[in-house]
């Protein structure tokens, strides 16, 4: 009998040899000038006091991380990824930056895992001197707690799970009350109103959907008109009076691009539009953006729904509500004439809420103080608006 | 690195031109000695030194910024053993490139295995790339890659977070598995690089020694150390110990002075800092009382000898691991319980969530698949199918876990 020569280990090399140059040629085949481009960025994004060989070293760095974004198998090796440890059976995905390791809750909803507690005593401190402005000008000043995916609750985290969110929100409430500052509490109210407050999130994202976007936009303009008594529109901020087109499968958020949707699973993303006819204009100085028309003409960007491309770390569907995250971004409202002038500081949970609120302002001024350079205190002295929405936990 | 391949090489014509001239070959062994030690101490332990002088005198010492560079343990100790090597009879090389490409020959260069002189003086000319080496490599390539990036990054996880901990409210439990997660990372991120060098060095036709052979299942420290990285373990033998007198030598006094310049030298070429030292001197002591009592040629009670070096084998580990000699005490002092908490939620969960990776660790960990597949299914055609799939499979899964960018530690700054 024929001796048994099958060599496993010449198929495996063959094989090993194929896929490293298969991922080589197709990575620089797809994106050549992005990945050869980085080895300049990184070169030039150098600062002045850098040595040459520190110069290259940087192009190669941001040559080697774009190799890595860019990798032909990108998308297919993250979601292989989260298939195994969904396999595994792992609730907590680690990341490199331990802010970002991303936990299953039990209803199947992504968080971060939080590692360090959250410290409002700078805010408080900065929103006392705020207050301060607000009065000299005129203003009113409510600052609004957003409700976010952290929890302590046992029934809803993994058994023995063991790393507690922690905060002071408690001390800093309190100290609300001692500067006189009005707070809207959402996670109060959803607890009073007994809702489930995953019911706001997306799955596979930190953010509220668009739905609980204009919700909260409903919350905070009849808490305006109670607390201040400005009689705005709140009825158009009713749901009955917007269409909602739903998009299946069309949205995987920051956790859940993390890990692949076969971990995380999909989102569906609505686009909500009033029915009521609109008209808007919408500036974005520092993008040189005007635009002018209906709801749908200047909040909403369908182009950025791309079901096909869920992983792509440039876009995401939730930039189809204002375009994103900007500086600023001013609104008029042509149709409302109650001459209420707001300024919202925001972040990106904004970018669901701050659309439908523009509804109730002749004027509305989103402030996102991550990249607004300019001090609020002074913008607020010049604009002298009705009131400040503070919806943020940044801080200048 | 340059400047080591250099005068090394220099060194390596200057005592192959004088092996007739005992005085003159001496003296530039002697050079040779001083220049790569020197290179070594300037880059890695001078700063280290100057401290712990600025520390017991209290002056005002500036401690120079000196960047590490990676690996510069390895390719001195391979730079050293070139020119020994040469003096004590191997060819020397000609062509500066040849010396260039055993110092700085990539895969074995930052993490080792440390690669003798006279291990591939031979192979430097005449080595012979074939594609069943070729091939040989590759599998023993994707092995190692899987063991670093599968094993050894997930349960760094568990190490780092243990020994990151409030080391006062930690309990035993969590304490235990962060030293035993450890314990595996150290030996699958070490045995994984071994075995990628071990490979590439195959594909380009070179044959190195191994540098792991199952280390924890030895039932002595002196069984251990031979399975441990054996090419640090031999080199220090063959270069130091051996020179010394080794244990062939007459008063049990100068054995132990052997053994205690050699464990203090292996505690020292692992970093600039009191942990490794100590942790060297553990060895000494161990292994001096194994020598001293015959403990290691012992038959008897094997399953307690096994559990006895693991112990040891993992307290080093903590000294190891730690920071510094605070936290290694801290640390010691949460294994046996002085937080007074025997178990809680993060050993319950940190274990449960790496369950699979623990089981794993243990059985990759013991020769017992080897084994099987040596005895029962060597020649069987189905098997191989398997385990090229398998291979493939463990491949594409690690670059999985590269390109999610899962926690990857480099643990060899120090060396």
């Amino acid at each position: 009998m024929k001796k048994f020569n099958f060599n496993y280990k010449n198929v495996v090399s063959i094989l090993f040899i194929v896929f490293l140059t298969a991922s080589c040629v197709l990575t620089f085949a797809t994106e050549p000038i992005k990945i050869l481009g980085g080895l300049a960025r990184g070169y030039l994004n150098s600062s002045k006091e850098d040595n040459v060989m520190t110069k290259i070293g940087n192009g190669f760095s941001e040559f080697d991380s774009r190799i890595n974004e860019y990798y032909f198998f990108h998308d297919l090796s993250i979601n292989s990824y989260g298939g195994i440890q969904n396999i595994i059976g792992k609730d907590l995905i680690d990341d490199v930056d331990q802010n970002y390791s991303v936990l299953k809750l039990k209803n199947n909803y992504l968080t971060f895992k939080e590692t360090e507690a959250q410290d409002y005593s700078k805010l408080s401190n900065y929103l006392t001197e705020l207050k301060k402005t607000c009065n000299q000008v005129g203003s009113d000043l409510l600052y609004i707690e957003k409700i976010d995916k952290n929890t302590n609750d046992t029934s809803i985290l993994p058994d023995n799970y063991p790393f507690i969110y922690n905060s002071n929100f408690n001390s800093f409430k309190k100290n609300l009350k001692k500067n006189k500052i009005d707070l809207l509490c959402i996670e109060d109210v959803v607890n009073q109103q007994n809702i489930d407050k995953y019911s706001l999130f997306f799955k596979t994202d930190h953010h509220w959907t668009p739905k609980a976007g204009l919700w909260v936009s409903q919350l905070i303009s009849n808490s305006i008109n109670k607390k201040y008594e400005y009689n705005l529109e709140t009825n158009n901020l009713e749901i009955s009076n917007y269409d909602i087109d739903t998009y299946k499968n069309a949205f995987l958020g920051s956790q859940g691009k993390r890990v692949g949707y076969l971990y995380s699973g999909i989102d569906d993303f609505d686009v909500i539009t009033p029915k009521f006819s609109t008209d808007l204009e919408l500036t974005v100085k520092s993008n040189n953006l005007y635009l002018k028309g209906s709801f749908e003409d200047t909040m909403i960007n369908r182009k950025s729904i791309t079901p096909d491309n869920l992983l792509n770390k440039d876009d995401t569907a939730y930039d189809t509500y204002m375009r994103g995250n900007h500086d600023l971004v001013e609104i008029k409202n042509n149709l409302v004439s109650n001459n209420k002038k707001a300024i919202l500081v925001l972040d990106s949970y904004g970018c669901v809420v701050a659309p439908y609120l523009s509804l109730m302002f002749q004027e509305l001024d989103c402030i996102d103080l991550r990249s607004f350079k300019e001090p609020l205190q002074e913008y607020i002295s010049e604009k002298k608006p009705d009131i400040v929405l503070y919806m943020a936990t940044n801080y200048q | 690195m340059l400047l080591s391949i250099i005068v090394n090489y220099l060194f390596g014509l200057s005592v192959h031109k004088f092996k007739n001239d005992k005085i003159k070959s001496k003296l530039f062994i002697t050079l040779t000695v001083i220049f790569n030690i020197s290179i070594l101490f300037i880059f890695k332990y001078l700063g280290f030194v100057l401290e712990n002088i600025r520390n017991i005198t209290g002056s005002s010492i500036t401690i120079p910024n000196i960047v590490l560079p990676l690996g510069i343990s390895f390719f001195t100790f391979q730079a050293m053993s070139y020119v020994i090597d040469v003096y004590r009879g191997e060819e020397v090389q000609k062509n500066p490139l040849n010396v260039g490409l055993y110092i700085a020959f990539f895969p074995q260069l930052i993490a080792g295995p440390i690669v003798r002189y006279e291990t591939v003086a031979q192979q430097i000319k005449n080595r012979k790339e074939t594609f069943n080496g070729f091939s040989d490599g590759v599998c023993r390539f994707i092995i190692g890659l899987s063991k670093k990036v599968l094993i050894a990054n997930t349960l760094a996880i568990v190490a780092d977070n243990a020994f990151s901990s409030d080391l006062s409210s930690i309990s035993m439990s969590y304490a235990w598995l962060g030293a035993i997660a450890y314990t595996f990372q150290i030996f699958f991120d070490f045995s994984g690089y071994s075995d990628m060098a071990i490979g590439l060095g195959k594909m380009f036709g070179f044959e190195f020694l191994e540098n792991f052979n199952y280390p924890y299942i030895s039932s002595s420290i002196t069984e251990f150390w031979r399975r441990w990285h054996i090419s640090l373990g031999t080199w220090f033998r063959d270069y130091i110990y051996f020179p010394l007198g080794g244990s062939r030598v007459k008063h049990k006094s100068r054995l132990v002075f052997n053994l205690f310049v050699v464990w203090l030298l292996t505690g020292i070429w692992h970093g600039a800092n009191w942990t490794f030292i100590l942790w060297g001197l553990l060895y000494f002591v161990l292994l001096t009382i194994e020598k001293l009592t015959g403990i290691s040629k012992s038959k008897k009670f094997k399953i307690l000898r096994h559990f006895y070096t693991l112990f040891f084998v993992i307290m080093g580990w903590v000294l190891f691991r730690a920071d510094n000699l605070t936290q290694a005490w801290n640390y010691f002092c949460a294994l046996f319980g002085s937080t007074g908490i025997l178990i809680d939620n993060t050993a319950i969960f940190m274990f449960s969530e790496n369950f699979i990776y623990f089981v794993l660790a243990a059985i990759i960990s013991t020769p017992v698949l080897s084994i099987l597949y040596k005895k029962y299914l060597k020649e069987n055609k189905i098997v191989s199918i398997i385990l090229a799939i398998c291979l493939v499979i463990l491949l594409l899964v690690s670059v999985t876990y590269i390109v999610k960018g899962a926690y990857n530690p480099f643990i060899y700054f120090n060396f």
